[in-house]
Order: structure tokens, then sequence, then C-alpha cells
């Protein structure tokens, strides 16, 4: 039960959205019987229409729905084959080899709204709400920072506890926060929708991207996750969160589903929509999209229940036709998966990875527990530690980067986009990935961990000498500097 | 060319040509791109761009020229704004210096109180993402 002020609080918002929505002229750009018809059009493609959508995704120029849905359609195993090797390329063509670490830290689990597949929702007594004090999140910062993290998405309930006063005095403290050399550099959030005013709000204090996750693009599917008279009911209200995020000149933006509400197809149009929207009125993309699915939680049965769970091979599909049609964006896998299937799903397109993970509010306090279900919205596949994820990474080939470069050397929004279209951003991507992955391997790392990480940059380093010898200097002489103590060097 | 709606500023030579062309532009985003494509041509810097402070953030607004890919050299002019030079080898540091001034002095006549002419910094308009970087 909502104590009288958080109903207060509640009915105030509604009141907001309901004069939002009849105010708004942007309309609602997911149509689900055009996207159901496109998917019916493409249900069965040829060998050789697939063979050229491939082709054209090898252009970096993304997808049509109509093309998308074809990939989507396929059933030969051959040919899926052939769509994991293109995202691969893809995402090799446009980020390089590297993988971009990040923590998750739930702030506040408090929440309002009572959606049904949520271990967060407020009529859920399994689970104790908490809110960090700010000597609470300082301590949490100084553990991340002293694993080596440097990169955070912080994720608020939507509550009067959480609202955006809250959030931009949480962020300015960890901004403030330093541990030795330790510190965050870059925060993302994830929060509820906000109004153009709340997110200047959040501009003004330099925050990185912000993510809002539309759960599932099916209407009617998404009314009935999200009971009437709560914050989350409204679909508009959240499918333009981000619009007016950029109208508020956040232009650095994140989408995603939550697989398992619905068709996994179906989605997978969905978020396509939402790229080409952003794109279509403000000429950038989503900056990352995100692909969870859903896990059990406490006293949630409708995670396990859903008619619609994703299998781990839908999910390789998922991943790998996003690539595809939208070739210039992030894609993030987090530590919901396993760590065997972690594995297998980091080549077929994805860009950034979380790790060391724990999503209890004040989780990382008791780092040595790594589940808490009674504080945790749902339940994590893989919960080694960084410094493990890191070893194996570079076991696999690929470079862990801690990159915060690009969001404080101005190549945001539109700037940025104009590489990652391109397929030219892996040229800051790499190098800053190799000086901020030397920055861990110096300060952070096991020996082990340290000994295969140097490796990792000698052979890197080696192929560009080969390839851009002037770069391979540069670099090699930043990397000096950090030998001899200096920190935070980039491109 | 010369624009009547701003004052002139103490700088001379070509400097005093960048300055005058920027000042004919309707807001700071648009006056300080004009300036980076009037500096790229003059100095022969590869790509010059400017980004506002928000925190640890430095948020794009407008640039002009070639990209390197290599390490940018940053200065900061006034009002949270920053310049990155790329490639800026070809600028000697007193040309830097005298360019760094100019540029101020294009961020100060557009973010004055009461100017008619002139945009907030907290309220710049931004490039539109078509713009040729």
């Amino acid at each position: 039960m909502l104590t009288p002020e958080e109903r207060a609080w509640r009915d105030k918002r509604l009141t907001q959205i309901a004069a939002y929505e009849t105010a708004e002229k942007r309309r609602d750009f997911i149509d689900d019987e055009k996207i159901w018809d496109i998917l019916r059009r493409k249900s069965n493609p040829t060998r050789q229409e697939v063979e050229e959508v491939l082709s054209k995704a090898r252009e970096l120029r993304g997808l049509t729905p109509e093309e998308t849905a074809a990939l989507l359609n396929v059933g030969d195993a051959d040919l899926w084959e052939a769509i994991f090797e293109t995202a691969l390329w893809i995402k090799r063509e446009v980020y390089g080899n590297r993988i971009v670490l990040f923590a998750p830290l739930y702030i506040s689990s408090k929440c309002v709204n009572n959606c049904v597949y949520c271990g967060f929702r407020h009529s859920n007594e399994a689970v104790t709400e908490k809110t960090l004090a700010m000597d609470e999140l300082e301590r949490e910062i100084k553990i991340l920072t002293s694993k080596g993290h440097k990169r955070l998405i912080v994720v608020y309930g939507e509550h009067p506890v959480s609202d955006v006063d809250f959030m931009c005095r949480t962020i300015e403290k960890i901004y403030a926060t330093k541990n030795g050399r330790g510190e965050i550099r870059r925060v993302n959030v994830n929060a509820a929708p906000l109004t153009v005013e709340e997110y200047r709000r959040l501009k003004e204090i330099g925050i990185g991207t912000y993510q809002v996750f539309q759960e599932t693009y099916h209407h009617e599917t998404y009314r009935k996750m999200h009971p009437a008279n709560t914050l989350k009911s409204s679909y508009l209200w959240r499918l333009l969160a981000l619009h007016r995020a950029q109208e508020a000149g956040i232009d650095d933006v994140a989408i995603g589903v939550l697989f398992g509400l619905y068709d996994w197809r179906f989605e997978v149009l969905g978020l396509l929509y939402h790229a080409m929207d952003l794109e279509r009125e403000f000429g950038i993309g989503p900056h990352t999209i995100s692909f969870p699915r859903l896990e059990p939680a406490v006293n949630t049965p409708f995670t396990t229940q859903s008619p619609y769970l994703v299998a781990d091979e839908d999910l390789k599909k998922i991943i790998a036709v996003l690539r595809c049609a939208v070739p210039y964006t992030g894609m993030i896998l987090t530590c919901r998966e396993r760590p065997e299937l972690r594995r297998e799903l980091i080549p077929l397109g994805v860009s950034q990875v979380d790790a060391g993970s724990r999503i209890a509010v004040g989780g990382y306090a008791e780092m040595e527990r790594e589940r808490i279900p009674e504080r945790e919205q749902f339940q994590l596949g893989d919960t080694r530690s960084l410094d493990e994820f890191i070893y194996e990474l570079c076991q696999n080939g690929y470079i862990p980067s801690f990159c915060t470069a690009g969001y404080r050397a101005g190549r945001t929004g539109c700037h940025f986009m104009s590489f990652a279209k391109k397929g030219l951003v892996k040229n800051f991507c790499v190098p800053n990935a190799v000086l901020t992955f030397k920055e861990y391997l110096l300060d952070y790392a096991t020996p082990v961990t340290r000994e295969l990480g140097e490796q990792t940059i000698d052979r890197y380093l080696a192929e560009l000498g080969r390839h851009m010898p002037q770069r391979a200097e540069t670099l090699q002489a930043m990397l000096a500097r950090m030998e001899a103590g200096e920190r935070d060097l980039y491109i | 060319m010369t624009c009547t709606s701003k004052e002139q500023k103490p700088v001379s030579g070509e400097l005093a040509g960048i300055v005058d062309l920027a000042l004919c532009e309707p807001d700071l985003v648009r006056a300080l791109r004009k300036a980076a494509e009037a500096a790229c041509a003059v100095y022969g810097v590869p790509k010059i761009y400017f980004a506002q402070a928000l925190g640890k953030r430095l948020h794009y607004l407008t640039g002009y020229g070639e990209e390197t890919y290599l390490p940018a050299v940053k200065e900061p002019l006034d009002g949270g704004i920053w310049v990155f030079f790329e490639g800026g080898e070809s600028l000697t540091a007193e040309q830097k210096t005298r360019l760094v001034t100019a540029l101020k002095q294009i961020v100060a006549a557009y973010t004055r109180p009461n100017d008619s002419c002139g945009a907030s910094v907290t309220a710049i308009n931004k490039e539109s993402p078509g713009g040729k970087l």
C-alpha cells in the first residue's frame, strides 16, 4: 500500500502526464498492426534475399524494418551463421575489438509503480525497500573505484525519495568522491521518464547517457504489465521519454526492451522504429541499445511463467540482428546472463558489458554475498569479479576498456554519431581502451591478469605499428607517461 | 566583410577578419562554427571544435574540419566553453594565444548581459546534426 504522501506525489505526476499527453504534438510511432504485417510478409525469406540484406548490412547503413524482419524470420542454420558472422564483422568495423566495462549501481529501490514483472513493485512485500544515504553511497563508490571501475549506470526507482533533486545530488556526490587515484568519470542514468525541465537539470550536472527502456513496444502487453493509475501506465509518456530528453539537450540516450514480455521479433522491430524516430527528429539515434531478458525475481511469479520467455538461441539472434540493423549503436549485455552464455553472446555484436556487479541497493558493501534476493529487482546470472572477467576477455582476444574519453572530449551526440555512423569511432575507442586498460593493469589488476593484459596491449601495439606507425608512436609515448605515474590520459 | 551589429574587437590582421565574420552570425554556436572554419583555413589546422563544460561532461557544440584521430589540445574560453585544436602543430604558441583571445572575444560578444544579438551560454542553439564537422 502506498502511503498518503506517496499517493499524493504519484497523483500530482499523473496529472502532469495527462496534461502532457493532451499537449504533445508528436505521434505514437509504433503501429502494432504494421509491425505484424511486416513480420508476416517477410515470414519466409529466400536465401538470396537474406544474402542481399547481409551485404547491405556490411555497408553500415543500417536496415529497414522489412530487411530486419527478413533476418528475424530466417530458419536455415547456415544462414544464421552468416548473420552472426556479419554482426561480428560490423561490431569490429565500428568499434574495433574493445569491450567497454561498467558497473550498475542501484541507489533506490522504492517505487510507486506496480509492474507485474518487477521485484521492486510497491506491492511486493518480499522485497525490502532501500534508498542509499549519502554516506552509504560514498561507501559503495569507494568499493567500486577500489576495483578499478570508472563508469557507472545508476538506477533509481520512481518515487518521491528519488526525485530529480535526489538524482542530481547523488550524481554530484558520485563525481565528487575520490579514492586515491580512483574516481568515477562517467555516470549514466537509468530512471523513469522525466519532464523537459527535469531533464535540463540533469543535463547541467553532466550525465553520460540517459536510459529509458520501453519494456515492451506492444500496446496491449504494455497495458497489461503496467496497471492503470500507475505512473508507468502511460505508453506515450514513456515512448517519447527520450525525445523529451533530446529536446532538453541530453543528446546521448539509450533504449531497450525487457525481452520476455512479448514476442521477441515484434520487440526487435519496435526498437528499430524507436531508433528511426529519434534519428528522424534529432539526427541522433540511440547511443546504446539494451536487451535484458526477464529473470526470476523474488515473489514475482510472472518472471518464470510468461509465455514469451526468450530462449538462449533466440537471444543470440536478437543481438546479431540488432547489430546488423543499427550498426552505429553501442550494444549492452549485462550480468543477467550466465558466464557461459555471455562468452557466446559477446562475439555477436556486443560492445559494452558490466562486470563484478551487485544489484541489491547497498550490495557492493556486502560483496561476498553474491545474491541478496530480498533486496534485488531480479537475480544475476554472472557474479564473477571484475578481474576474473577481464582475464577472460583478454583470453578471448578483446581489449577491456574503461574509456570515458568521448564524453569528456566533446565527442557527444551528433559529433559521436558522425564517427560511429561511418565506422570510424574505433580510431578513438581502441587507443583509449588501451590507455584505460593500462591504468587498470597498473593500479588494480591481479598479477596473472596484469601479465596477460600486458601481452594483449603489446599485440595491439605491434599491429598498430604495422599499419599506422605515427599513431602507434603517439600511443606508446602516452603509455610510457602512465608507467611514469601519470593517469587519465586519452585521445 | 564588416559586421556593424557588434562592436569591433582589438585584434588585428587575419584574426580581425575571423572575428568580423563570426560576429555576423545570429547566435553563438553559428559564430563559433564560422570562426572555426575561418581559422582552419587561415592556419592550416585540420580541425577545431567547441564544447560546453557540464560537470565532467564536455558537451559538443559545433566545429569544423577533418578528423585526425590524434590527441586534441583544449583551451578554456569563457562561460564554460572550451575549444579543441586537433592536429594544431601548425599553430605557433603565439598564434594559438592570439586565436584563443579572438575566440574569447566572440564568446563574450554573444554572452554579454542584455545583448540582443547574442545567445546566453545556457541557451545555446546547438548546431544541427547534419552540419559538416
